[in-house]
């Protein structure tokens, strides 16, 4: 007779946002967006991440990581952001930090964009809209799980 | 407006939207229209840069704002309050850099300026002088005009 | 063949010749009231032609809450909101439930300087009848309140009542306000009387009808043309019903005023006069506006002449229409087949499918884009202005603003080139020059 036991808990895999030791990655969000700050805490916290911070726009963003270093394991950035845009805090948080993980999504797409930050130490760029499970593969990747 | 700036964002509107709404999105004919226009009741701004210089502006009424806000954020919400705002606002800037994108790869320096979002009864965004092209787009949330007023920078 | 003076002046004599004996005229059917016919409900209706702005057939209006129930809507027509009203509402006369997506034929009508759309039926056609055939109205001719009737007409075996758009859809009676810009001269309908002549007659109905027809207003600027093709329309069609009844017969009206080459690359013989009217110029940089380009057909021609007329210079030709569907396509304009002697040749390059599209070092030479000219024009200022059959298609009022438009972006030793039959008004600061076929226009 075939029981439950027989057949792999496929809903009990850990959720990705946890290290080994089982303590959630620490996120720090940098967005303008209200809206797409709680869009991308939605999908982190659904799968164990911790959002620790979120910033309004470059400056805040690079002022939180440098307070929070090295509590943050991840930074999240959008590049079209007032005061000072993505691509800025990006140089500034990599001179701060140059092992700093930054991952930058943002609703421009532009070649030369991506490559920019990429050269500049972007760990990776997600374009927006948000699909969910790019957001995580990506997210989990750069992580180096 | 120039001829190969039309279609990014035609079909930048219609891919958002459709992909945001998850519905059936729907394009009017376009046409042109000069000086001020009357707006419906929400209508977020993004500013454009670069070889050019202009905005585009997503008009709606109230009703369909709210139900675009409620559909994106996956929950009834019950006013139009700072999270609705934001969400409008995201949806502005979502087709405004897909078409910048495509602009871009087309061989157009675009750049744009963080959103702006504007709500009140009978307003009429008075753009002195300059004419915009409307791109009507009917959603299972309500009509959404997309108004592009572009010039090149002589 | 032309008429002769002499039988033109024959015919007016014997339109006046009862009245000059002072015997009572005989009766001759003179027609000096043009009206749109319809039906409504089954009977015939009618509305005078100068209310008339333009008649289309449409569907899907949008609703409007909160306002009576013969208005069905509003409709966007090119960007402007026109009320829509169901005369059969209006009037209570009982009709079949409308289908939703039905085309329905509409009339827009203009009073008061407000523009309506009604629904009605079926449009028939344009009627021209005699002014004193018109008879007040009685009440048992309509269904409808007489206020609203100015009269009934009968014409052909069919009794038309002519409706007063004015009292339908006028809250009140206004003054009409003194225009600020000068008017263009158009020389308007004289009153009807005996001393009018019929051609002048004829010829004010037919400005009329290719205003409400085909969106052809006669001014200052085509006038020549058209009262030369007057004659010539006049024995075509054998001295009868010259009356412009459908757009078919405003369309074949203007059959021949179209300039050479149009939806074409121009041909050598139009491509060498052109080139031998264009003045000289030194400039390094030489700027042509083209309006009304269409599919761009146009545009590449002048970009082909200026390269062979001014090798030495850069040419920037900004093109606009506002035709989407035309401009569209125009950057990307190809053609079938370049015979290896054509003048074009060399500047064109042949694709995967066998077309022949115009080479890079022409396509940069034009900037295309969609615009209504009648909007703000953001160009700089003009060398050469190309416009050719488009000032005659806007009304009074805009080809007024427009040609002072190209007077403020013409540079002073600039030059425009009009449609083949059009010209600049007379003692409006331009100056004529005639060289070959072509005839262009500089600033005094």
């Amino acid at each position: 007779m075939i029981s439950k036991q027989d057949f792999p808990a496929i809903n009990e895999r850990p959720p990705e946002g946890l290290k080994p030791d089982g303590t959630p990655y620490k996120i720090l969000v940098v967005d303008d967006s209200m809206f797409v700050a709680k869009q991308i805490g939605q999908i982190l916290t659904s799968e164990g991440y911790e959002v620790v911070g979120t910033a309004g726009d470059g400056f805040e963003g690079v002022e939180k990581y440098k307070e929070m270093c090295p509590n943050v394991d991840l930074v999240t950035m959008d590049i079209t952001m007032p005061k000072m845009d993505g691509i800025t805090a990006l140089e500034q948080i990599i001179a701060f930090d140059k092992n700093a993980k930054v991952v930058m999504i943002s609703a421009l797409g532009k070649e030369e964009l991506v490559k920019k930050a990429l050269l500049l130490g972007a760990k990776n760029y997600i374009v927006k809209p948000l699909d969910r499970k790019k957001v995580l593969e990506r997210i989990s990747s750069v992580l180096g799980k | 407006m120039r001829v190969e700036y039309i279609n990014p964002f035609v079909e930048a509107a219609y891919n958002i939207l459709t992909e945001v709404l998850g519905g059936e999105v729907n394009r009017g004919e376009l046409y042109l229209k000069s000086t001020s226009m009357p707006v419906m009741g929400v209508a977020a701004l993004v500013g454009l840069a670069g070889d050019v210089e202009g905005r585009v502006i997503f008009d709606m009424n109230m009703a369909t704002a709210m139900k675009i806000a409620s559909k994106m954020n996956n929950e009834e919400l019950a006013s139009f309050d700072d999270l609705a705002k934001a969400t409008i606002t995201e949806l502005a800037n979502l087709i405004t850099a897909q078409a910048v994108t495509k602009l871009h790869d087309l061989g157009f320096r675009f750049d744009l300026t963080p959103p702006a979002l504007f709500t009140g009864e009978n307003m009429e965004i008075s753009d002195h002088d300059v004419e915009a092209l409307i791109v009507p787009m009917t959603t299972d949330q309500g009509k959404v005009e997309v108004n592009v007023a572009i010039r090149d920078r002589m | 063949m032309n008429m002769s003076d002499s039988a033109i002046r024959e015919l007016n004599r014997m339109e006046t010749a009862g009245g000059e004996n002072g015997e009572q005229p005989e009766k001759i059917a003179v027609i000096d009231f043009k009206m749109v016919t319809f039906s409504l409900a089954g009977k015939d209706y009618a509305i005078d032609i100068m209310n008339v702005k333009e008649i289309a057939k449409a569907g899907r209006f949008t609703y409007v809450p909160n306002t009576a129930p013969f208005v069905l809507g509003v409709y966007n027509l090119r960007g402007d909101i026109i009320p829509i009203i169901d005369l059969r509402l209006f009037f209570n006369i009982p009709t079949s439930k409308r289908e939703d997506d039905a085309l329905e034929s509409l009339i827009f009508i203009h009073v008061d300087e407000q523009t309506f759309g009604i629904v009605v039926d079926e449009i028939d056609k344009v009627v021209g009848i005699s002014r004193n055939t018109i008879q007040p109205p009685h009440p048992i001719f309509g269904d409808i309140n007489i206020k609203y009737i100015h009269g009934v007409v009968e014409n052909q075996g069919r009794l038309y009542i002519l409706l007063d758009v004015e009292r339908i859809f006028s809250a009140r009676v206004r003054e009409e306000e003194a225009e600020a810009l000068p008017e263009m001269e158009v020389t308007r309908a004289p009153l009807p009387d005996k001393k009018t002549s019929r051609a002048e007659l004829d010829i004010s109905f037919i400005r009329d009808g290719l205003a409400a027809l085909a969106k052809f207003h006669v001014t200052a600027v085509n006038e020549r043309w058209v009262s030369e093709r007057y004659r010539e329309w006049r024995s075509l069609r054998k001295d009868e019903d010259t009356q412009l009844a459908s757009s078919a017969d405003a369309e074949k009206y203007l059959e021949t005023f179209f300039s050479p080459d149009t939806g074409r690359l121009w041909g050598d013989q139009l491509m060498d006069a052109f080139i031998a009217s264009l003045p000289d110029n030194q400039a390094k940089q030489i700027h042509v506006w083209n309006v009304g380009c269409g599919k761009g057909y146009e545009s590449y021609s002048l970009a082909v002449a200026l390269r062979e007329r001014y090798p030495a210079s850069r040419i920037r030709i900004y093109a606009n229409d506002s035709d989407l569907l035309s401009i569209s396509n125009a950057p990307m304009l190809s053609v079938p087949d370049v015979p290896e002697t054509s003048r074009y040749r060399k500047h064109m390059v042949q694709g995967v499918n066998g077309s022949w599209a115009f080479s890079e070092a022409v396509r940069e030479m034009v900037l295309f884009e969609y615009h209504d000219c009648n909007n703000q024009n953001n160009v700089p200022n003009m060398d050469i202005i190309v416009s050719r059959d488009v000032v005659s298609f806007l009304n009074p009022k805009q080809q007024m603003t427009l040609i002072q438009d190209f007077s403020e972006k013409l540079k002073d030793n600039g030059t425009v080139y009009l449609g083949q039959n059009e010209a600049m008004p007379q003692q409006s600061g331009w100056l004529r020059h005639v060289n070959g076929q072509i005839i262009s226009f500089s600033k005094e």
